[in-house]
């Protein structure tokens, strides 16, 4: 850099805050390699048609194959549809969320299942579920008066 | 020329410390998303 | 120069100034509304039908201490600042009082329907959620008011720079100056979801939006308007406040460097604020961390000099060893002890920041209290307090007349910090451990759980502290105004002088061309090929929904 001197201590932090910034950027890569992703590109949906076209029309919880599963939901202003999903622990769950409305958000306590929904678009996130119980999931975007009223519950039965 | 003045060494013991607090923070949040459980 | 060589700039200063703190007056009432509803103690049915719900309150909230405190106060500082930096007068003084008025107007437009609950749509105002057409009318003469006075003060430092032809720009003009400019660049997404969204929409000639386009456009602005905030700060913390604390500046090149990466890395982020969002490619929003990242090292580089900066002044006051130098500092001038709080608080918000903006782990944190916590600690605390330890020697100048009580402002302030504190670090943890979501009514949620609650009856606790503390600065400042105590020698700005003149800072950390062309290279690869994508595909069918 033409002329510019540089307090020897100073160029000491200006490199370990390199450092660390660099730290935590690897920590994150490696992260997504190992399937912590965030929501993607997914194809677009007409809005208008949220309600008659599947597979929101007639959201619902499909089993893909033994312990996997889509649950699709519509978030709508105030009400997840639906607002209980029911899965076997060690269940796998893909996410499929869009609103026929406003902006929502959806997020599943105790996991990383934590999205926007808009409409026109559609979030797909996934989480595992191993451990039996209830875990609630609240709209965490603002969408009108009744938006504190709108939570579901994804109930994991234990292994029969 | 630059004025002479003490080292900033002071400087250097409070940022190690704030370097500290900030790998561990972010440590405990990194720690928190992979125990939450992968998303794919 | 004589006593009132700057009375017209000063004139424009103090409206400024006064409209922002009636704004943060007026929205600061809310807070403690909002904690006592979380933690259980709904007060909002004695406001009705003046406030009609939680959530018109929030947009108050938000819009009057986020917006209109930020950029009013902003505007009228640096106007201050830039002419007396300078030692000259603004060039064409009649485009900056133009510019206040249609901010003014702005403003206007824009409070008649947030108070009469027809834009109910917080602060971030995200489609298609549809408020009044005045409302974001409004907003959009605030901002394009904003841009009048930012081309008011170039003119004003070409003028400088034409007849000081060798010299380096003062550092406090420099900054001040290059707030502005990056403003109206980072600006630009807000303006266009403005004029292509939002208020043709809104006016009802168009019949729908895109709601994914909207929000990219808006956290275009979104993450550099927090650098708007936050730049005015440093240029006091880097150019005024070693001199208050009997210092020097520890590196004049390196304060210059910092301003200009800010230049060049504030806007090319906004994605850090979609990380959930559908409909954008992982690509993307990855660029957008690693540029996010970058736009954390000027921080950092800001930490040592300034730190360094203050340790000068504290030992050159009698300060040994490693820490004794920290209680050496003039913890007795509540302008500084405003400052010096302001930035160790600060030091949370950035470590919160980097854990945001680091990709995945947003998904830990995303929209809720903990996200609430992080900007209090950040603009609320960072920059608000600082602009509260500024209007200490800041009004006193204007007025002509001595601080009411030095004492009641170091009450003020201590108080403000220990506030902030409970206040922010209970929403954290509560946000962290629970997943307690944002931008909602709490107290009413049929889900709200037991365990929630203990936190937030801590997080009252500072809110209404919070409040009391600001009710306090408020009586400071009118105080002033209005007291008697005409000043013996009027207090000047304070100006730090370098260790090294400046005169010595080479001209490459003067000159504005390659930097702006840097920074809209970095926007036109960071945005152009998304929101040329979503720009493509846009789908306005959204219709508007009034739904609150």
């Amino acid at each position: 850099m033409n002329g510019l001197r540089i307090d020897s201590y100073e160029k000491v932090w200006m490199l370990a805050s390199g450092v660390l910034l660099a730290v935590f950027l690897v920590a994150v890569a490696a992260s997504v390699f190992q399937g912590f992703s965030l929501p993607g590109d997914e194809p677009r949906l007409d809005p208008t048609r949220t309600m008659v076209d599947p597979p929101f029309a007639q959201p619902a919880v499909v089993e893909r194959a033994p312990g996997r599963y889509d649950a699709y939901v519509r978030v709508q202003i105030w009400a997840f549809v639906p607002n209980e999903i029911k899965v076997p622990a060690g269940s796998s769950v893909t996410f499929y969320l869009t609103s026929p409305d406003v902006q929502h958000g959806f997020m599943i306590e105790r996991t990383n299942v934590n999205v926007m929904v808009l409409p026109g678009q559609v979030s797909k996130i996934s989480a595992r579920f191993d451990k039996p119980g209830e875990y609630l999931f609240v709209c965490h975007e603002y969408c009108g008066i009744g938006h504190h009223l709108m939570s579901g519950k994804v109930i994991v039965t234990p292994k029969s | 020329m630059e004025e002479p003045h003490p080292k900033p060494t002071g400087t250097i013991a409070v940022l190690i410390v704030y370097a500290a607090l900030s790998l561990a923070l972010w440590g405990s949040v990194y720690l928190t998303l992979l125990f939450r459980g992968s998303t794919q | 120069m004589e006593e009132n060589a700057f009375r017209l700039e000063e004139k424009l200063t103090a409206w400024q100034i006064g409209i922002a703190l009636g704004a943060l007056f007026l929205g600061t009432w809310f807070g403690p509304l909002q904690v006592l509803e979380h933690a259980g103690l709904d007060l909002y049915g004695k406001l009705a039908p003046g406030i009609q719900s939680y959530y018109q309150g929030l947009s108050l909230h938000g819009v009057l201490n986020a917006l209109v405190y930020t950029t009013f106060f902003i505007s009228g500082f640096l106007t201050f600042t830039t002419v007396h930096s300078l030692q000259m007068k603004l060039r064409f003084p009649v485009v900056n009082v133009t510019g206040f008025l249609v901010m003014a107007l702005g403003l206007v437009m824009a409070a008649i329907p947030l108070l009469l609950n027809q834009a109910t749509v917080l602060y971030t105002f995200y489609p298609p959620l549809q408020a009044s057409a005045f409302f974001y009318i409004g907003l959009t003469l605030v901002v394009v008011g904003s841009w009048i006075e930012a081309v008011g003060l170039f003119f004003t430092l070409a003028a400088w720079r034409k007849t000081h032809p060798q010299e380096r720009t003062p550092f406090i003009a420099f900054g001040s100056v290059l707030t502005m400019a990056m403003w109206l660049i980072a600006s630009l997404g807000l303006a266009a979801e403005m004029l292509f969204l939002l208020i043709p929409w809104s006016l009802g000639w168009v019949k729908g939006t895109d709601p994914l386009l909207g929000r990219t456009l808006f956290w275009f602005t979104g993450h550099p308007i927090v650098y708007f905030w936050l730049l005015p700060v440093y240029v006091s913390w880097y150019g005024m406040l070693p001199k208050q604390a009997g210092g020097k500046l520890f590196s004049d090149p390196l304060a210059r460097l910092a301003f200009w990466l800010f230049l060049v890395l504030s806007i090319p982020v906004g994605l850090h604020h979609q990380f959930a969002d559908p409909g954008i490619a992982p690509l993307w929003k990855g660029l957008h961390t690693i540029l996010t990242f970058g736009v954390a090292f000027p921080s950092f580089m800001t930490a040592f000099t300034v730190i360094a900066s203050l340790e000068l002044g504290g030992r050159a006051r009698g300060g040994t060893g490693l820490f004794g130098w920290i209680a050496k500092l003039p913890w007795s001038d509540p302008s500084f002890a405003a400052q010096a709080l302001a930035m160790l608080i600060f030091a949370f918000g950035g470590i919160g920041g980097i854990i945001n903006a680091s990709y995945n782990m947003d998904l830990v944190v995303h929209n809720t209290l903990w996200i609430v916590g992080h900007f209090h600690l950040t603009v609320g605390a960072a920059v608000a307090l600082s602009f509260i330890g500024i209007t200490y020697w800041l009004v006193p100048h204007l007025t002509g007349k001595d601080l009411w009580s030095a004492r009641a402002a170091r009450v003020q302030v201590w108080s403000f910090a220990a506030a902030m504190t409970i206040f922010s670090a209970s929403h954290h943890y509560v946000g962290f451990r629970y997943g307690v979501p944002r931008r909602t009514m709490l107290g009413a949620a049929p889900y709200f759980a037991p365990e929630w609650r203990p936190w937030l009856v801590v997080a009252a606790v500072g809110g209404i502290l919070l409040w009391a503390s600001l009710m306090l600065h408020f009586v400071l400042v009118i105080g002033t105004v209005f007291g008697s105590r005409k000043s013996a020698a009027r207090v000047e700005m304070p100006v730090a002088e370098p260790l090294r003149a400046s005169a010595e800072t080479p001209a490459w950390l003067d000159t504005w061309v390659p930097w702006l062309v840097a920074a809209i290279a970095l926007i036109v690869l960071s945005y152009g090929p998304p929101l040329a994508h979503m720009i493509a595909t846009a789908d306005l069918s959204s219709i508007g929904m009034r739904v609150w």
